[in-house]
Order: structure tokens, then C-alpha cells, then sequence
């Protein structure tokens, strides 16, 4: 691996016909692969991964550019009238991303409609966690997509441009460094960061706004709500069992919806109409909870 | 064209009642004026909910925990969120010459965001820029109250559910006030004297706003005076323009006479004809007058600073005798306070950074902007910064998720300047089970601010209302409500002082 490459601004045009590429485009400080609008990063590469550490993510640094002068003798904008990022708003879309409400607030800094050229957003960061650490301490490579959809100002006599932008960030993990306890600081912590962070805490879902069922799993908010209280689905608290049972997996809804080992009136197996956590995560929140579910350090069998 | 652009250049109005010419001859628009002392005030939302604990934030101990739970809740490092007390941009201490910077519960010293004292690097960096010096030179001229804790019972942690409340100070729901706005009551109320196609509120946004929302006068949305224009027929018989406009005006007019919903399209259509009269002549007005002020506004190009100017315009029209310009109460956003993700500590080039310099310097300039008006502009407008909650207490990966109670800011010359309530009891022991800071009431020593006392205040000490008609059961605009017995409210609520000495929020 190259270890310090400076990191070179970069222009990413996003797809499309060139003629109507210029109303929008992202300038990114790692290089794309051949010309094209898809970034893959080594976890801790100083080229494209901004923390510059190992961590089991990439955080990608992307800003947006209106009116680029690129290539200004296929398609020159006489300004943007509005930016939208796809997924950026907190409304209940399940692929809304943080990431991405977090560029649009810098577009929206921009004040659009404005007629300069290359006038771009400060720098955001997405951060591209890796799938995993799954059993042997191994991760898998983990992407997200951004997409951006932008109207320029009216050209007389031909209207105004429309220009469809994505950009592919990819990261893929660094030999063996996928170890859990590097990565997280204790068993809670990962479940926060791999389950309940990837899964559950999602627009739509437990997240803040939406709380389904009362419940939202959140960091700082998880495990008071889990831990000895009761939950809303009735048939569960007719058993006496909580969302979480310290030191008793079986009478703990919490285990049994991500298990899938549900009986009758205790609803759907969780995460709701996807794919179902895989059995090492499972197995590991079993553990936790037999534990005695306890806020800090490793319980033995979760660190890897 | 599509609606929301054909929206925005004609604005978007709620309605009412009767249309009357001469406007400023009506005895009671002219007292109303008077009653409320020539006095306007703005409404400054941080959309999205910002992160109160980092914008006041606690210095030292003092005689409880306050730093020490918020370093535990406020990460150092990468994504961390943490504001130092000292070293590179630090926080700046509210206690300067002659102000008290302490919360008056437990003695913490407080420190405000450095972002807030309005320093962009690159735009506004050196003692003569525009908005330079921001908040913290509003705070330590005594111009900002700093309000502590705001909050309402059983917080809400959905940004509509949470604006709503805001929006109609209503938090349990009692239906009368459910479909109003607390100053859209202001505005509507009978003693007001406001008519149908009367325009005494202006927001500088898409549409109408909550807290405008009413059914007796007019409130027009734009986001700027000077869309305030009837899209042109460019066809081959544009000559006839004026003519078709004044058919259109007579169409609206006509139907004023006419029940029910044909009478608010009219009334709407007619307020939208006298917009188009008077608001773009303002925006000219304004630009030919204060073209340097103006100039300040461009040089630090900032969303919110743009809008203010909006806001100075139509402030400015009146001032300069333009009786047409009725507006009082405005209402101005700045959004992108969702900080989930990415928020950015100390650093100027983060995301809070930005939205908090943002703030300052615009809320700065604008003031400077007014005082050079004369006639004591400055102390005759005052902004009130509010947003719809504040963040988690404790920190995610890099930003936070959604919280409770947070500070308000009520700012202006004629504003006894201080920190007023407490600040939220931050420790872990203390937090609800979500993680959020509580609401409280009575004597307890974390006494919250509730957001109706705030309200309840601007409207008696600034604007003028009569307490008793502040909740008043008929016509109240923030009525008492089926809580507990110490959560009703009384015209004593409406009354927050300053916490170091009593005075009252307001300079007589």
C-alpha cells in the first residue's frame, strides 16, 4: 500500500451527456478509478480515506460544484438555479443518510439560485463503514452510493439544463485489520456500531424521529430502553419478558426478533423486510445478554 | 412554470375578512400601530434543531458538574464535539465588563460557540468586515438574552411534532389553538385591528409559517420583496399588461363581497395586488438608500444575512414614511441544524462552525444596519432565535441525534442583555431514558423555561398585549391548558427576568 500520497483535488463530473454535465459536479480529494464516477479507498490509505487511520471505515471527502468550467466547450452553465442530494432529508426514507443531509446543508449554504461559476460547497465527509468484523476477523468492502439531481438557471431560447450526478465510494478493508476490539470499545459498543447503527437506528425505523414502537436505539439512547423495560408488543409483556432480561436471552424480545424465534402475537422477525443479521451478531448479542447485558467491556466470546 | 416557483414569485397568503380602502385612515389600524409602539419583531428559526449544548456551553463546575458531564457526554479527538475552554478557538466567556456570564443555577461559568462570534475565515476575518464580531459583540454590548433550558412537557423528538408545539404553543393539543399560530393570534386579535387584506406579517420563505398561521389578516411568503411580481405575459399582446392586471385585481376584488372561500381567495388575492404595490418599490428603495449596507450584506454572502436585509427593506419602507408598508413581525429561516452526522467541533470549517458563524454575523450587520437607520431602529426591533429542540446529550460517531430543551435567544437594543433560566442538568444519572435532558417545572433546582413564558413575555413587554388577553379563555393566544396544577399558566409566567439581578427581560 502507498503510504502518503497527498491527497489531490479531483473533479468528478458524475455521468451523463457532457453537454448538460456542468451544472453540477463533486470535486473529492482521491482520484476515481480511469475517468469514472466511482472512488475505491483502502481503509487508512492518507489518499482518499481522510481519517488517515485504520478503523474499519473510509471517510470520503466530497464537496459539490455548481456551474463547473471543466469542460466548458461541451456544456458551459449560466448558473445553478437549485442542488438536490438524494436521501438527504430526515423524513422517514429508509435510505436516508446522514452524510448526505449533511452535504445538502452545505449546497443550501450556497444560497441558490447564483449565477457564479465553479462555485462549490465546503468539504463534507461520507463515511463508508466496512461490512463486518464477521467470524475470523474479516470484513468485507461496503459502498454508498450519492446521487445529486441539479436545474441550472434558463439559457434563452433553449431553458433550463438538467443534470443527473452519481458518485460510487467504495471501501474495502485493510489486511488484518478487522479485529473487533480495536474497532469498538467494548461488547455494547459494537452491538451499537454494528447492529443497532447499520440496522435498526434508521430513518423510518428507532431512530429519533420516528421511535417505532417506542423504541429508539440510538447512541445514548439504546440501552436505557432496552435493559429491564418492558415492551409495547403486548403478547411479550403478557409473558413478563422485557426488551432486554439481563443474564436471560430467551424472555428478551430483543434477542428473539433478531433471532427470528418468535411465537404467536410477538410480530415480525427484525430488521423489518431485510435480510436478517447474520448468526455470529446474533449469537453475539445472545451473549451480551446473558451477560447480564452490562454498558461496558467485553463480554468473553464477543471480541472477534 | 411550476406551482412552487409561481408561488414564490406571487407569495403565498392566509385571509380574511373585509377590504377597505384608505387604509391608514381606519382609526384602528392606526391604534393598532400605536399600541404596539411602532415595535417589530422577528422570528429567526435554526431549522432542524440545534445543538444547544454546544452553543452555550458550560466552562468549569461551578458548585455542581456541568463541565465535567459535558466532557463526558462531549468527545476530544476525531468527531469529537467537545469545545475547549481554552488553546485554539476556544469558547468565549459571556462574563465580560458589566455582564454576569453564570448560570444561575449552579454557578457555571458558560461559554458561547466561537463560531456564534460571527468570524467566517476567508469572508468576514477582520475588524472592519461586516459582521465582524457577531453575537458575542451583540452579548457584550447587553444586547442578547441569553434564555436557557426552553423547552415544553413531554418534549417530542419529531422535528414536526416539535415544531408544531413551537408554532402554536400548544403542547397538549387543546384543539382551539391546534390550527393557529401563537403570533398569527397576535396579529388576528380583534384589538389588533388588522383587516382581511391587511399584511402585518412577511415571511422570507416558501409559505406561510406556523406561528403566522391565522384566518383574520393577511401574511404574506416570499423569499424575496421584489417577487412580489406577476409572472409577464410575454406573448405578442404584452402591451396590454396593466390591463390585464387591473382586470385580475378587479376579478379578486369583486368577489370579497361574496361568502365563505370565495371571500378568502379574494381578500388573498387582493392582499397579494397591494404586495405587489408596495413591497418591490421597498426592495428599490432600500438598495437606493443604504447601497453600502447593502454591500455588506453581499460582501459576507450568507443566506441568512440576505434574508435580514429582506427584513430591513420592508422595516426601512415604513420607517421612511411609506404608511402602505403595514408589516410588523417577520419571520426568517436558517436551516441545516440537523446535525446527525459530520457536525464539526472547533473547527471552522465545520458544519455547526459554519451555521453558527452564519448566524452571528448576519444577526450583526443587521443590527449595525438599523442603527445606522436612526430613529432608534436598534431598540425598536428585537429577533428572537429559537429551534425546535436541541441535541442528544451525548454525542454519536461524529454529530447528534435529536434532544430536548435549549437555549433561545431574544436580541436587541431594547433588550435588558443576561442570561435568563437555567441551564438543562446534564448528567447521566439525571438524563431520561432516550438520553435527553427533562423538562421540569415548580421549584425543582433545573426549573426548565417554558417555551410559552417566552412567548408570553414578547408579547406583554414588547409587543404590548395585555397580559389578561394573553390567556384569556375566549380569545387567548396561549391559553391555559389540562396540565398539572404548577404547569397552568398565569399572567405572572409571562414575566422572565434577568437572573443576576431581576430585571425584567425588556428595557421599559
Amino acid at each position: 500500500m502507498a503510504a502518503s500520497r497527498p491527497a489531490v483535488a479531483a473533479d468528478v463530473p458524475g455521468g451523463g451527456p457532457r453537454s448538460r454535465d456542468c451544472v453540477s459536479i463533486f470535486r473529492t480529494d482521491a482520484e476515481p478509478a480511469a475517468g469514472g464516477s466511482s472512488i475505491r479507498c483502502r481503509d487508512g490509505d492518507p489518499a482518499c480515506d481522510a481519517d488517515g487511520t485504520v478503523n474499519g471505515s473510509c471517510a470520503f471527502t466530497v464537496r459539490i460544484c455548481a456551474s463547473s468550467t471543466r469542460d466548458a466547450s461541451s456544456c458551459l452553465s449560466p448558473g445553478a438555479d437549485e442542488i438536490v442530494v438524494a436521501h438527504a432529508l430526515d423524513d422517514g426514507d429508509p435510505q436516508f443518510d446522514p452524510d448526505f443531509q449533511a452535504l445538502q446543508s452545505r449546497v443550501d449554504g450556497l444560497d441558490l439560485p447564483r449565477t457564479e461559476q465553479d462555485l462549490c460547497t465546503s468539504a463534507a465527509r461520507v463515511v463508508v463503514p466496512l461490512a463486518g468484523p464477521f467470524a475470523g476477523n474479516r470484513c468485507r468492502g461496503a459502498r454508498k452510493t450519492l446521487r445529486t439531481h441539479a436545474i441550472s438557471l434558463p439559457i434563452p431560447g433553449i431553458g433550463r439544463i438538467e443534470d443527473a450526478d452519481v458518485l460510487r465510494l467504495s471501501c474495502v478493508p485493510a489486511e488484518d485489520s478487522c479485529i473487533p476490539t480495536t474497532l469498538f470499545d467494548g461488547t455494547f459498543d459494537r452491538i451499537q456500531g454494528q447492529v443497532f447503527d447499520r440496522s435498526c437506528a434508521l430513518s423510518g425505523c428507532h431512530d429519533s424521529q420516528t421511535r417505532m414502537a417506542g423504541l429508539l436505539l440510538e447512541v445514548g439512547a439504546s440501552r436505557s430502553n432496552l435493559v429491564g423495560v418492558t415492551p409495547t408488543t403486548t403478547a411479550a409483556a403478557d409473558l413478563g419478558w422485557n426488551r432486554v432480561t439481563p443474564g436471560d436471552a430467551a424472555t428478551s424480545l430483543l434477542f428473539r426478533k433478531l433471532s427470528g424465534d418468535l411465537g404467536a402475537g410477538l410480530g415480525e422477525r427484525m430488521p423489518l423486510r431485510r435480510r436478517a443479521l447474520p448468526s455470529r451478531l446474533v449469537e453475539i448479542v445472545r451473549l451480551w445478554i446473558d451477560a447480564g447485558a452490562p454498558a461496558t467491556g467485553w463480554v468473553p466470546g464477543t471480541e472477534e | 412554470m411550476d406551482r412552487r416557483r409561481f408561488l414564490s414569485r406571487t407569495g403565498w397568503l392566509t385571509a380574511g375578512a373585509l377590504l377597505g380602502p384608505g387604509l391608514f385612515s381606519r382609526p384602528l389600524v392606526r391604534g393598532a400601530l400605536a399600541a404596539q409602539g411602532d415595535r417589530y419583531l422577528v422570528s429567526l428559526v435554526l431549522d432542524g434543531g440545534n445543538d444547544g449544548l454546544n452553543t452555550i456551553v458550560p466552562m468549569d463546575d461551578g458548585d455542581g458538574s456541568l463541565r465535567s458531564d459535558y466532557e463526558a457526554a462531549r468527545l476530544g479527538g476525531t468527531g469529537g464535539l467537545r469545545l475547549a475552554v481554552d488553546g485554539p478557538n476556544p469558547l468565549l466567556p459571556l462574563s465580560v465588563a458589566g455582564l454576569a456570564g453564570r448560570d444561575p443555577n449552579t454557578g457555571a461559568e458558560l461559554g458561547m460557540h466561537p463560531g456564534l462570534a460571527g468570524i467566517v475565515p476567508g469572508v468576514i476575518e477582520a475588524s472592519g468586515d461586516p459582521g465582524f464580531g457577531g453575537l458575542h459583540a451583540l452579548w457584550a454590548a447587553g444586547k442578547v438574552a441569553v434564555v436557557q433550558g426552553c423547552g415544553f412537557p413531554d418534549y417530542n423528538l419529531s422535528h414536526d411534532e416539535a415544531r408544531r408545539v413551537f408554532h402554536t404553543a400548544n403542547p397538549r393539543g387543546v384543539s382551539a389553538l391546534a390550527t393557529s399560530g401563537w403570533l398569527g393570534r397576535t396579529l388576528a386579535r380583534p384589538a389588533a385591528g388588522f383587516g382581511a387584506t391587511d399584511v402585518p406579517g412577511l415571511n422570507f420563505r416558501d409559505a406561510v409559517a406556523g406561528e403566522f398561521r391565522q384566518h383574520a389578516t393577511a401574511v404574506a411568503a416570499a423569499r424575496r420583496l421584489s417577487d412580489f411580481t406577476m409572472p409577464k405575459d410575454v406573448s405578442a399582446y404584452s402591451s396590454d399588461n396593466a390591463a390585464k392586471l387591473a382586470a385580475i385585481e378587479a376579478l379578486y376584488a369583486a368577489q370579497s363581497s361574496r361568502p365563505g372561500p370565495w371571500r378568502e381567495l379574494g381578500d388573498a388575492g387582493t392582499a397579494t395586488f397591494r404586495c405587489m404595490d408596495v413591497f418591490p418599490a421597498a426592495s428599490k428603495l432600500y438598495l437606493a438608500d443604504r447601497a453600502a449596507w447593502s454591500a455588506g450584506y453581499d460582501k459576507m454572502g450568507l443566506g441568512t444575512g440576505r434574508d435580514l436585509r429582506e427584513v430591513a427593506k420592508a422595516i426601512y419602507a415604513r420607517e421612511s414614511g411609506d404608511e402602505r408598508v403595514q408589516a410588523f413581525a417577520f419571520r426568517v429561516d436558517n436551516g441545516g441544524y440537523d446535525t446527525h452526522s459530520d457536525q464539526g467541533g472547533a473547527d471552522p470549517a465545520g458544519q455547526h462552525w459554519a451555521l453558527h458563524a452564519e448566524l452571528g454575523a448576519s444577526l450583526k450587520h443587521f443590527f449595525d444596519d438599523l442603527a445606522d437607520m436612526g430613529s432608534a431602529l436598534d431598540r425598536r426591533v428585537t429577533v428572537l432565535v429559537w429551534s425546535e429542540f436541541s441535541r442528544r446529550v451525548r454525542q454519536n460517531d461524529s454529530g447528534t441525534d435529536h434532544g430536548s430543551q435549549g437555549p433561545m435567544f431574544v436580541v436587541g437594543g431594547g433588550v435588558n442583555g443576561g442570561v435568563v433560566g437555567n441551564h438543562p442538568n446534564i448528567a447521566s444519572s439525571d438524563l431520561a431514558s432516550d438520553g435527553n435532558t427533562r423538562y421540569r417545572q415548580g421549584t425543582h433546582d433545573f426549573r426548565s423555561t417554558d417555551v410559552r413564558d417566552v412567548y408570553g413575555t414578547l408579547l406583554v413587554q414588547w409587543l404590548g398585549v395585555p397580559a389578561a388577553a394573553v390567556i384569556d379563555p375566549a380569545t387567548g393566544m396561549l391559553r391555559l391548558d389540562d396540565g398539572p396544577p404548577d404547569e397552568r399558566w398565569t399572567v405572572a409566567n409571562f414575566d422572565l427576568r434577568r437572573a443576576v439581578d431581576g430585571a425584567p427581560l425588556f428595557a421599559a
